[in-house]
């Protein structure tokens, strides 16, 4: 910032060099902005990782309902086909559950309670797809098994 | 890093990205209406004002890369200027979206402000009053965290300084210009 008023082109305002007591105001300003800057990013940096170590210690550990059977709801088929991956993911902190089957890869995500401790990926199954039930994944929430790809659907409770 | 991980670090980027985008607000309206602290020359506001500008356009880019690269979402790298673009929460990634177009602009014409003149950059710049409930809204509905009782009493907070500055602004502006004698 100092180095500023050395660029070629530009002329002090007469009477800058004696004026002592605005250059050493402004040269303290200008240290009090980048001690606060610095300040700032330092409090940046450790408000994100005290923010996100909380998110992370403070969510329920992952629901159980990722190893749920499959199920074939009533007067449909399953189009879950494919990997038959179940996973667990802490998406819904609090209160919002993704309940989300795949028509594609049946992929069935599970969800991890939040701090009040309601996210549920059971949800009521309606599988309105054509196809065969030929992958592992479970069809435990309300996504659309449409045969297409993996969709995400979710809910707020 | 896993894509649990990711999750977080976008939630705890974006919950720090309103607070420092407050501050910013903050301090801009503290630098046009000429508050400063007792022993802070008036251009350290104004300089201040810029230097978290920057840091808060490192954040987003934090906040949004995070948020893109979690698997578990699907986003989409276009729907990060596209607004209601995104397959995941339409409104609220879009609302998010919307704060980034309207903040980019600002951050572009602030930088450009030489080249653009005072009226066109102050023109833009107003847009970041909007900019700032866009984004708090995005925080609001894109969030599940209301429920933890220190991230609502941050977004109140944030809520009440931005408004707070704002209408001290407002009265600012409404007050006669009283010249020295």
């Amino acid at each position: 910032m100092d180095h500023e008023d050395e660029r070629p082109g530009r002329v002090r305002l007469p009477g800058y060099e004696a004026s002592g007591a605005a250059a050493s105001s402004r040269s303290d300003g200008v240290r009090r902005v980048r001690r606060a800057g610095n300040w700032t990013a330092a409090a940046l940096i450790a408000g994100v990782a005290a923010a996100s170590g909380y998110f992370a210690h403070h969510q329920a550990p992952a629901a159980s309902v990722a190893t749920q059977a499959p199920q074939a709801p009533a007067g449909g088929q399953v189009a879950a086909s494919g990997h038959g991956v179940t996973a667990a993911h802490p998406h819904p902190s609090s209160g919002s559950a993704p309940v989300a089957t795949s028509g594609g890869s049946g992929v069935a995500v599970g969800s991890a309670a939040g701090p009040a401790g309601t996210g549920s990926a059971a949800g009521t199954g309606s599988a309105a797809g054509t196809g065969s039930a030929a992958g592992t994944g479970s069809a435990a929430g309300t996504g659309s098994a449409a045969g297409g790809a993996a969709s995400l659907v979710w809910r707020d409770n | 890093m896993s894509a649990a991980d990711l999750w977080f670090l976008s939630r705890g980027s974006g919950l720090v990205l309103l607070v420092l985008f407050s501050i910013v607000v903050v301090l801009g309206v503290a630098t046009r209406t000429g508050s400063a602290p007792r022993r802070w020359p008036r251009f350290a506001v104004a300089e201040l004002h810029r230097t978290l500008s920057l840091f808060a356009v490192s954040l987003l880019a934090l906040h949004v890369v995070t948020a893109i690269l979690d698997p578990f979402v699907t986003i989409g790298w276009a729907a990060t200027v596209l607004p209601f673009a995104s397959p995941y929460r339409a409104v609220a990634i879009g609302l998010g979206a919307l704060a980034v177009d309207l903040s980019g602009a600002v951050l572009v014409t602030s930088l450009l402000r030489q080249h653009l003149g005072q009226r066109t950059w102050r023109a833009v710049h107003w847009l970041a009053y909007l900019a700032w409930p866009l984004a708090f809204l995005h925080a609001l509905t894109a969030g599940n965290d209301l429920g933890i009782w220190w991230v609502t009493l941050t977004e109140i907070g944030s809520a009440v300084a931005v408004t707070t500055a704002v209408l001290a602004r407002l009265f600012s502006r409404a007050q006669p210009a009283v010249r020295p004698s």
